[in-house]
């Protein structure tokens, strides 16, 4: 202290004592929540982000959770297709949304599963429900598409055992457990013959021997069974109907 | 040099978490510290700005070095807080030139004898109104010297000036003191 008044130029103290007479001084209150904030900032640091961390935790598994839940909603179900075999289980993915659109209002999903799919108007062998062009619309992935070209391609590269028919997706299983032989009495349904149709049914007779049978009936005298022929004929071959079928041929 | 210093000791056990450690601390210094305070700026802002000023010794407490003394530590803050106010305000506010606060605090003390009350009083008013008149930039080196006890190279520190600067605003300070106290001016 000494050292440094060596350059003082004047004693500070009779300056002091001056001042001090001042009763000047900090109120009780300043002092109070200065002494306070004092002992506040001493808690340990560690405890001050505790509660507002674990908070934060709190809140992310919370939103994990929630995200979970509805998130498992929203992805793919997978659902195991109506069992006709016991070997033959076709598991298979299908979306919520789409499900939901196939069935009508109020019923079940396993409801919707064992409703027979609508029969075509006409069981024509070489009708296969619906146009190549229309497998790339927007509507062609709503419920199984069955038959087609394509399908019957895939057919003919798989075995047998592995061919997986729409009747073997829409049967219920009581009837899949059926005997084949009473199956094979049974008169078939008709979504289940537009399906067959598809796969089982054989190609049709080219129209020169289809138009020669009629002709014959025509002569043996079966003229109403001549005439449905024709006109079936006229249906899967109009062109070559147009071009060769005369009016003298079928007196 | 600031380790052997008693109140360097305090702060650094207060850094450590002794919370009594600071109450001493704050016992030793708050009385010179608000008068350097309630001197630097106006009598409304003086609770906030000494606030302030022990806020800052609190929140770094931890970066304290004793390389120094803590009284040049803690006015320098305090110097820099009062600097901080009159950027805020534009100006060194409007010091109230009669101390009129402190002279009826101390007609107020019961166990003062009236005659020194207003002797003390009188003075109180006569040294405020003194000290009023002075330059910022005297009466701050003026103040950190007597109030904070800092040498001329500390105060020259402080304020950012050199020690030749410095010596010679507490020279003039003085000066014009002596001459507004008259007979009421120390030797």
């Amino acid at each position: 202290m000494e050292r440094r008044d060596e350059e003082a130029p004047y004693p500070r103290e009779p300056w002091q004592r001056l001042l001090g007479e001042s009763a000047d001084r900090p109120p009780e209150t300043t002092d109070a929540r200065i002494r306070a904030a004092a002992r506040r900032d001493l808690v340990p640091r560690g405890r001050r982000w505790w509660l507002p961390a674990s908070l934060a935790a709190s809140f992310l598994l919370a939103v994990m959770i929630v995200r979970s839940e509805f998130g498992a909603l929203q992805r793919p179900v997978r659902v195991e297709s109506d069992v006709a075999g016991d070997s033959a289980i076709d598991a298979r993915l299908i979306e919520r949304g789409a499900g939901t659109e196939a069935r009508e209002a109020g019923q079940s999903p396993a409801a919707a599963a064992q409703r027979p799919a609508p029969a075509p108007k006409h069981a024509d062998p070489e009708d296969y429900g619906y146009l190549d062009a229309e497998s790339g619309t927007e509507d062609a992935g709503v419920g199984p598409r069955v038959g087609g070209p394509e399908h019957e391609l895939r057919a003919a590269s798989e075995l047998p055992g592995e061919a997986t028919t729409s009747e073997d997706v829409r049967i219920d299983p009581p009837t899949a457990r059926m005997d084949e032989s009473k199956r094979a009495a049974a008169p078939p349904p008709a979504s289940e013959a537009a399906t067959r149709g598809v796969t089982d049914l054989p190609l049709p007779p080219s129209p020169e021997t289809w138009y020669a049978r009629i002709r014959k009936m025509i002569a043996e005298g079966r003229r109403a069974e001549a005439e449905r022929e024709l006109e079936a004929l006229r249906k899967a071959y109009p062109d070559w109907a147009a071009r060769n079928v005369k009016a003298a041929d079928l007196r | 040099m600031g380790a052997g210093d008693a109140d360097a000791q305090l702060m650094l056990r207060y850094a450590a978490g002794d919370a009594r450690a600071f109450d001493e601390l704050y016992a030793n210094h708050r009385n010179g510290l608000w008068r350097f305070i309630r001197r630097s700026v106006n009598a409304a802002a003086t609770d906030d700005v000494f606030q302030e000023c022990w806020s800052r010794v609190i929140a770094h407490r931890e970066n304290y070095r004793p390389e120094a003394r803590f009284a040049t530590w803690l006015y320098r803050i305090a110097h820099n807080c009062c600097m901080d106010h009159w950027r805020k305000s534009g100006r060194r506010g409007m010091r109230e030139t009669a101390d009129y606060e402190a002279v009826a605090a101390a007609a107020d003390d019961a166990g003062a004898e009236p005659l020194a009350a207003a002797l003390a009083g009188e003075r109180g008013e006569r040294l405020a109104a003194a000290l009023e008149r002075l330059p910022e930039e005297q009466l701050s080196a003026f103040l950190l010297y007597v109030e904070g006890g800092l040498s001329v190279v500390e105060i020259a520190d402080a304020t950012g000036v050199s020690p030749e600067t410095a010596k010679s605003r507490l020279r003039y300070a003085a000066a014009k003191l002596r001459k507004s106290l008259g007979d009421a001016a120390p030797d």
